[in-house]
Order: C-alpha cells, then structure tokens, then sequence
C-alpha cells in the first residue's frame, strides 16, 4: 500500500467515524426535541405577563450613535410583553450630539442609580432614566471594547436576570415570556437560557444552504447540546442569565457565547448542580441570507466566534474543558473536519493523476465526503421533521431536502475553504 | 482490498440514504395531509363559528351544527373551544350541553384516554372548558380527580382548573395542598384559577400550610398569596417574617402590604429592616414604603446613610413615599458627605415632588 493510500485510508476513516458521531448527536437532538414537545406544558402567555412571581428582566443593549435604525432597536426591546422589565442601553462613546438625540426622543432626565456590580468596565459618564411607562435606563460610557460595554449593562442592570437578544434576529414580542419558562420550571438549577428556531422558508440556494446547515447546527449543536447540558448560544439566539451568576462569573470576557462558556466552567468547577436551558420555540428565530455575500459573512460569523473563544480560553474558568469534550468535539467538527476534507480530495486528485490510488480508492473518498454529507444533511431535514408533532409545509420540505444534493456538491467544497481562513480572519468590530 | 471497502462503505451509506428517503416520503405524506387538513378547517371555520355565535344568541337551529358534528368533528371542536374565556353564565351551559348534544364530549373523553401525548392533552384541556356545566361533569365522572395524579404537567393543570371549577371546598383545598408542591411555573398558572377560592382557602389550608415545617410547602404557599395581589388574613405573618428561611422572609415581607398589620406584624417588618441578608433588607424596605410604616422612618434614614448604593435608593425611594417626616429626613440626607447617600436622598425626593406636582 503506498504512503497516499494509507493517508487517505486512515482519513476516510476519521471522517467516517465523525459523520457518525454528528449523526448520532442530531438523533439525540431529536430525541431531546420530541420530549421537550411531550413534557412541555402549553400555557397562555398573559398569564405569566401577569403575574408578580416572575422574575424580572434587565434587557442589555449597546448603540455607538443615535442613528434611527438603533433607536428603532430600542423602541423594539421597550415594547417586548414581560411583567416586569427594563432597557439597559449602554451608549458607547457616542458625541454630545447623538446624547442630545437620545434625551430629546425618550424624555430622559439624569438618574441616581449607580453601579451595584463591579465587572470590570470603563468609567461611567452619565446615567439618564425616562419616565414610567418608559422601560429605558441608557448609561453613557468612554468608547471601549464589546466586553466591557456588556459588563456596563450588567453592573447598572437592577433585575435579577439579564436578557441579550440578536438585532440580526426575527423575534416576537413575547420572546421573552417564553425564555423565562426554564427558569419558573427550575428556578434553582437554571442559570441561564438560549432561545432559538430554525429559520423560515428559505428562498434561493443560499438561503437553502444556510438553511441546511441551521437544521444541522439546531439539531446537534443546540438541542443536543441541551441534552447533555452543555448547551452554547449560536447565531441568532436570544439568551437569558442569572445576574448573578454572570456577576460571580466575572462578567463578559468576550461575547455571549465566552460568558456561557464561562457559566459552565463555573459551575462545573464548584460542582453546583445546574442546567443551561434551551428553548425551541418559534418566537425567534434566526434570519437567513438573501445573497452569497450574506452568507459568506454569516458563516464567517459563526466561525470567529469559535476562534474567538480559543483566543480567550485563558479567561473561560475551566478553559478548553469548560464543558468537557463538547468545545474539542465543536472544533473537530468545524475546523478539523473541513481541513482533513480538503486535504482528502486534493491528496486524492493528485494522487489518481500520479496514479499512486486506483479508483475505487477515489470512490470511497468521495463516499467519505460528498456521498456521507448528502446523507447528513437529508438526516438532519428528516429528523427536524420527525422532531415536529405536526407536519411541515411540503414545499419547503421538499425544497430543502433535494438542496442537500448540490449543497454537497460544490458549495460545500467551497465553504470547507471559507471555514478554514475565517479561522484566522479578524472580526469585523461591528 | 480497497475494491471491498469502497463497495462496503458504498452499500452501508445506500442503506442509510434510502431509510432517510422512505421517512422524507412519510414526511411528505404527513405535510400534505396537514395542509390538506389546515385548508379545509380555514374553509369551515368561519362558517361554523358563525353558527355558533347564532346558536349562543338563542337561536335552536342546529341542524347545519349537527351536520357538521358528523363529518368535522375536529374543526367544531376547536371552533368551540375557541369560545373559552369569552362566555360565561348561561352562554356557557349552552355551549357545554351543545357540545353533549353533538356527542363530543364523548369523543374528548376518548381522546383523553389515547396513548399519543398531544391528543390526551387535547382532550384533557377541552374536557376542563366542558367541566363548569354540571351534566358533563357527571358524564365525565371520576376522569379529572385521576388525572391529578398524572405525571404528565400539561394534563394535571387542566385536571386542576377543572377540579376548581367544581366549586367543593374539598376539591379545591385538594388541589391547593398540591399545587404547593409544585413548581413556581405550575402555582403561576393555577394562581388566576384559585384566586376566586382565596378567601375560603385562607381559613383553613393556607394557615395549615403555613404553619408547616417544611420550609419548600411555605415559601410555596406564600408565591400563591403573593400572586393573589388580595387583601388576605394570615395570623402569624410576624413569624414568616423572621422565618430561618431566607426566601420565606422575603415573601413573607413581599406580602406584607396585602394583609392587614397588628402592632406585631408592624414590629417584625422594623425588625426585618436590620436583616443581615440585602435581600431580605431590601424586601423589607419595599414593604416599609408601601405601607408607608413611619414607625420604620429612623431605619430607613440609617439604611439610606449606611447601605450599598441600590439598597439606600430603595430607602430613600420608601422615604419617599412618607410626606412629610420622610421628605424632611431626605431633605437633610440630600447635603449629606456621603456622595451616594446624598444622590439617593435628593433623587429620590425630586421625583416625589414631581409626582405630587403632576397629581
């Protein structure tokens, strides 16, 4: 057996073995899926909007200027259905002249509160509260990094949860009725939630793909992840954390995906008995490219945040353990995975040309990547149905289903690339 | 060799590709009948709804309703449910012996005996709309007194409403003593149920749950009296509030405001003002200005110049609300050295007196 051979024998190999392991973990997924859906009460809403025993919300947000899409963003969170919750707006660095904008349009006046959390954050300008019914704290800030803006928002929160919601994401205004059900079923345990759907009918090939792979991310890396409980906010999702777990953490070492990392790290360090929540319900979800450009940035996306925590591992109690095998196992999948296929189908190329690998070697590589994808990604659109108790619209079952072939035909080719430089790419500070 | 493996791996991923074939094929199966279904139900609905409402209005023409009862008995099912928590009184009566008529109380009672959970938590839910009218009750019999026995969540609270509807002082002590062993999602739901039953329920239950030492069943308890938002007699609040649970003295002083305060109950809530834990201070605090307690002025003024920012704005925000020793005690905390103590007395009192200017 030649050298190339035995290469790609042992990669075929590896991406077997991986293929069944992501299968096995939308399965569990399912299975985590269908029980959520047998075991969960359905209830009116209004009557936990009602009710004084729910605990309220400090909603963060941040905004760099007063421009109308960000007070728009604002009016947005204001009119979320809760009984009890606030805007927490932490304004970075803005000019006098977007304050202005900001005072004149809410009807705000400076505010006493003060800081009850000391996360580490820059010095604080200003604080203005609007008048009841308005929900609106906004905290005026020095310019600094994403962190230490979030870090603001939780020291000047006064509830005993913190919610951060996507701008990019589609929601209901009673999003945040539904995230708060863990935490009444399990006040004790739950220290934090994520919320999340997959996203509506796509429409055209890249919001197909994408589509795809949300039902294979909603699946493995959302609900099965929330059956092992290691659950990690992906793009799109809509979170809920105990302030004070978040204050005990440290706070925001980076973005929402650290600070859970963080949680898990904390709590399986001092072995508190605690559940990270997932909400599958439909009252946000995520929203889908329309054009290549849009998806190369979501996939990018996706993908700095994973170097992102690898970058701040140090920071993360617990570090690249901090929920056992699931950060290493994510990285294979997202990192190692796309390299080795690479490598497996130029090594194979090359190697069919110099005639070091006879076809049916070819053949089982292609098996290994291509054919084994196509096959997840039907799994993940027949399981995702499975999951449901009621059935889908046909059209976009079927769109999606027969999308598996020529995602993996090409498209997943290239995303393999894109996957392997966003690595390395820096993020886009917005 | 390779020839093998490659054929093997080949037939191993054809078998898995034609499973996930044949379940898209049960899935299309299923998303075509759903549609089918929806499709049909948006056609009829508004028509049978129609029929209902001229049938509530008083007239007995029920012969298209009856029609309807033979060949979409789904479709009137929902359209009826749909009337919960819109009718009341006799309206209601008519719709639940409607409902006998056309024989789909039967159909429910089936449907809560299936084995497919979404199905039996149909039933159930439309069962307990039908369980206010006394000739369904008798129809349905024991069904919903088993039910609250039932592991499944979703089941038991519709067993519980249904229960309480019943209107026995028996059946709703019963379901009160168990929802206290529930969690705080569940004795939410079933807040706006028993609240009608509050006052019978504070002369026996409650003060038996309350003197329990089970600290889990009294914090429990209190979250109901808490959710009630009703003035309620509980003897021995002094007590609860000096509880060695902390979360059952914060509840026991959330409740404070809605029951009527002796000396005694008065003292403890002064007392809980000195409370190690913030948060029961805090509690304490919030109660103090709701029932404007004057006796706890000179606690609030120390908690305004001593505490930690959030807890002195809540001081001062009580202090507030008692004009005019608590507004004189702001104004001279407003000049005092300690910067937070002064920001939370001069806040606190401008927000006052803009309040009372606008009134």
């Amino acid at each position: 057996m030649s050298t190339p051979e035995l290469i790609l024998q042992l990669i075929v190999l590896f991406l077997f073995a991986t293929g069944a392991l992501a299968f096995g973990a939308m399965v569990k997924g399912c299975y985590f899926l269908r029980r959520w859906n047998r075991t969960t009460p359905r209830y009116e809403g209004s009557i936990v909007l009602r009710s004084p025993l729910v605990p309220s919300v400090s909603v963060l947000a941040t905004a760099a200027d007063a421009s109308e899409k960000s007070r728009q963003w604002v009016r947005r969170l204001e009119e979320l259905h809760f009984s009890t919750h606030e805007v927490v707006l932490v304004l970075n660095g803005a000019s006098e002249e977007d304050l202005a904008v900001w005072i004149s349009d809410f009807h705000l006046a400076p505010s006493s509160r003060v800081a009850t959390a000391d996360l580490p954050a820059p010095a604080v300008r200003a604080v203005y509260e609007a008048p009841a019914p308005s929900k609106l704290v906004l905290v005026r800030q020095e310019e600094s990094p994403l962190p230490h803006i979030w870090n603001t928002g939780v020291n000047f929160s006064a509830h005993t949860v913190v919610a951060l919601l996507d701008p990019d994401s589609e929601f209901e205004p009673t999003i945040l009725l539904s995230l708060i059900r863990p935490m009444l079923e399990d006040p004790g345990r739950t220290i934090a939630v994520a919320g999340v759907m997959p996203p509506a009918t796509p429409d055209g090939w890249a919001s197909r793909f994408r589509a795809l792979e949300w039902l294979r991310l909603w699946l493995a890396r959302c609900a099965a992840f929330a059956g092992w409980n290691l659950l990690l906010p992906v793009d799109g999702s809509s979170l809920l954390a105990l302030r004070d777990a978040v204050v005990k953490t440290g706070g925001f070492v980076a973005g929402p995906l650290e600070l859970f990392l963080n949680l898990h790290g904390h709590c399986r360090g001092t072995g508190k008995e605690y559940r990270v929540a997932f909400v599958p319900e439909a009252v946000g979800q995520a929203r889908l490219p329309e054009t290549s450009e849009e998806l190369r940035e979501a996939i990018a996306r996706d993908q700095q945040e994973l170097a992102s925590v690898l970058r701040y591992r140090k920071s993360i109690q617990g570090g690249f353990r901090a929920i056992g095998w699931g950060l290493p196992g994510l990285l294979c999948v997202r990192w190692v995975r796309p390299l080795v296929e690479t490598v497996a189908l130029l090594l194979t190329v090359v190697s069919l040309i110099a005639g070091w690998i006879d076809l049916p070697m070819a053949g089982l590589v292609l098996l290994a990547t291509v054919g084994l994808d196509i096959v997840i990604s039907l799994a993940a659109v027949v399981l995702h149905e499975l999951a449901e108790f009621h059935g889908s619209d046909p059209d976009r079952l079927a769109g999606l289903f027969f999308a598996a072939f020529p995602e993996n035909l090409g498209y997943r080719q290239l995303r393999n690339l894109w996957l392997l430089s966003d690595f390395f790419r820096k993020p886009n500070p917005e | 060799m390779t020839a093998i493996q490659f054929s093997a791996a080949g037939i191993l991923l054809g078998f898995f590709a034609l499973l996930m074939v044949s379940l898209f094929g049960v899935a299309m199966v299923r998303a075509f009948a759903w549609r089918r279904r929806a499709r049909a139900s948006e056609a009829l609905q508004p028509r049978i709804r129609d029929l209902l409402v001229t049938y509530l209005a008083g007239s007995n023409e029920v012969a298209e309703l009856k029609s309807f009862a033979g060949k979409n008995r789904r479709d009137i099912s929902e359209v009826l449910l749909s009337f919960q928590g819109t009718v009341g009184g006799s309206a209601l009566h008519r719709l639940c012996e409607l409902a006998l008529d056309l024989g789909l109380v039967h159909d429910w009672i089936a449907d809560a005996h299936s084995r497919d959970a979404v199905r039996r938590r149909t039933g159930y839910a439309r069962l307990s709309f039908v369980c206010a009218n006394e000739p369904c009750r008798r129809l349905i019999g024991d069904m919903m007194f088993h039910a609250l026995d039932d592991a499944d969540p979703e089941v038991w609270l519709w067993a519980s409403r249904a229960v309480i509807q019943s209107g026995a002082q028996s059946d709703v002590e019963g379901v009160f003593n168990r929802a206290v062993s529930k969690n705080l999602l569940v004795r939410i739901l079933l807040t706006e149920a028993l609240r009608k039953y509050a006052g019978p329920l504070c002369h026996k239950a409650v003060p038996d749950i309350l003197r329990s030492d089970d600290p889990g069943r009294v914090l429990a308890a209190l979250d109901i009296l808490v959710a009630w938002e009703r003035a309620i007699p509980v003897g021995n609040l002094p007590m609860l509030i000096d509880h060695r649970d902390r979360d059952v003295r914060i509840q026991a002083l959330r409740l404070a405001p809605m029951v009527p305060l002796n000396s005694e109950s008065r003292s403890a809530l002064v007392h809980a003002l000195s409370d190690p834990d913030a948060e029961v201070c805090a509690a304490a605090v919030l109660s103090a200005g709701r029932v404007h307690l004057e006796e706890a002025l000179p606690s609030l003024a120390r908690l305004l110049r001593l505490s930690p920012a959030e807890l002195a704005r809540s001081a001062a925000e009580a202090l507030a609300t008692m004009p005019p020793r608590g507004w004189q005690t702001l104004e001279e905390l407003s000049v005092n050295a300690n910067p937070v103590t002064a920001a939370a007395a001069e806040g606190a009192l401008n927000g006052a007196r803009r309040k009372a200017a606008f009134k």
